[in-house]
């Protein structure tokens, strides 16, 4: 039997996957939650060297959107495509991740640390929804 | 780099008599104020005019604990009103709220003690005229400093006076830092500033170090296939590297890394040379800079009046179900 392989797994599916993310954090986040990220973080680049992906989510008052990634971003978050998909489908806790030395957060201090809290629930259910929505729509081979 | 030490207070320089006959309140009853509660008792009840020792805390458990240790308890206002010295010994951020109320009621000539320098430094609070401001910061936990006082072998303390208002200042803390049984070990003058900036540099510059290294060398070593019983015994469950610790104490920092045989220092010089201390550095700066430029205060007073919004997340990381909690555990069935 030929081996299934993963309808997402393409780097070019995943930022698609992502920016589908943000659109779905973008609408499950209230206009002052995202007043206060994007005073508090208005670039949040996010980076899967294992799935050779970078991209940014810009936030500001009116919306998120995904913006092109840049060299000097302040604020980084980086870690494995699996160690995202492990906590947003219930595999594996970004806490015991972080415990892991599996997610780095470069430019986090205790000022956005409320503002960093309030995305990660969002973030987590909204890429398993366009994981799922994605893998629904994708033809099996 | 040419900064003097401070100052080295130790029991000689107290004079015991000088609380004689005082009232001296306790604010708030949680790590610190138990174990100073219980040894300035402890070490003044014996006085022929013994200083009064009472608890003031609007807090039931709190107030419940104390008078299970047998104190006369009040409510802040009430202790403070009645105080000749008051140890303000609640959180750091909470003090602000409760400082126009505790400040209000103390008497002109006595003296309030801050056990940190938190709000001091950061002028969170403003004490009122006419009262003492001192400063003695235990740099030990609550267990701790009743243990050692129990033990007679003191703890190390962080004193100073911010405001002389009595004209005693210097000698009423110094006589309360050796009743709460610090100086058999030694007290440091320092400066409210000094002490917080110090405390939160050392928590959040070294301390987070500290624990990525270990956690990281657990990982590593986990992932090899090393057992992770064997691993958290290395760092730290054998109890060897606290007495690396003590041992630092003891004898010095550089001393005590020969003396655990040479593969132990030829092994970790060389791998010590190869760190990025640069990079560690830099980021310690930063935290630094943070810390004195008062925006780690701003965000743990943003915490605090927001009532607490990070704590479910950072408690949710600390208890979740990792290798680490299940290997220590595992330990302490067998």
């Amino acid at each position: 039997m030929a081996a299934r392989t993963d309808p997402l797994s393409a780097a070019g599916d995943f930022s698609a996957l992502l920016a589908r993310m943000i659109g779905l954090i973008d609408e499950k986040l209230s206009a002052s939650q995202r007043e206060k990220l994007a005073a508090a973080m208005p670039s949040i680049q996010w980076e899967f060297p294992d799935a050779d992906t970078k991209l940014c989510l810009a936030a500001t008052a009116q919306a998120l959107r995904v913006a092109p990634p840049v060299e000097q971003a302040p604020f980084v978050v980086r870690m494995a495509r699996s160690t995202l998909e492990d906590a947003a489908f219930g595999r594996r806790s970004l806490g015991a991740a972080f415990l892991a030395g599996r997610i780095h957060v470069r430019g986090m201090n205790p000022l956005r640390l409320r503002e960093f809290i309030m995305l990660v629930d969002p973030l987590l259910d909204s890429y398993r929804e366009a994981h799922l929505e994605r893998s629904a729509s994708a033809p099996v081979p | 780099m040419n900064v003097p030490h401070p100052r080295l207070f130790r029991d000689r320089d107290a004079d015991p008599g000088v609380l004689r006959g005082k009232t001296i309140a306790i604010l708030g009853y949680g790590l610190l104020g138990q174990p100073l509660g219980l040894n300035l008792r402890d070490s003044l009840g014996g006085d022929p005019e013994p200083a009064r020792v009472i608890v003031g805390s609007d807090d039931a458990p709190s107030s419940q604990r104390a008078r299970a240790d047998g104190f006369d308890v009040h409510s802040l206002v009430d202790a403070a009103s009645v105080a000749d010295i008051a140890l303000m010994l609640l959180p750091d951020e909470v003090q602000p709220d409760l400082m126009p109320a505790i400040g209000a009621a103390l008497r002109p000539g006595s003296s309030l003690l801050f056990a940190s320098g938190y709000a001091l430094a950061y002028r969170l609070v403003t004490p009122p005229e006419g009262v003492d401001v001192i400063l003695f910061a235990p740099r030990m936990g609550g267990e701790a400093i009743r243990q050692r006082f129990l033990d007679g072998r003191g703890y190390m303390a962080y004193v100073g006076v911010e405001r002389d208002s009595s004209g005693e200042a210097w000698k009423r803390l110094l006589g309360l830092a050796a009743a709460g049984g610090s100086l058999t070990f030694g007290a440091l003058e320092m400066t409210a500033k000094q002490e917080v900036v110090l405390d939160l540099f050392v928590e959040q510059a070294f301390g987070p170090w500290m624990g990525a290294a270990l956690l990281s060398a657990f990982h590593v070593g986990a992932e090899a296939g090393l057992p992770p019983l064997g691993l958290l015994m290395e760092l730290y469950l054998s109890g060897e590297m606290s007495e690396t610790f003590a041992q630092m104490a003891r004898d010095g920092f550089l001393p005590s890394t020969l003396t655990h045989g040479f593969a132990a220092s030829f092994g970790g010089m060389t791998r010590a040379l190869s760190i990025d201390r640069e990079q560690m550095a830099e980021q310690m700066r930063g935290i630094l800079s943070e810390i004195e430029g008062g925006s780690f205060a701003e965000a743990l007073q943003d915490e605090y009046k927001n009532g607490y919004p990070c704590r479910p997340f950072l408690d949710k990381v600390v208890g979740d179900d990792d290798i680490i909690s299940r290997t220590e555990q595992d330990y302490r069935r067998m």
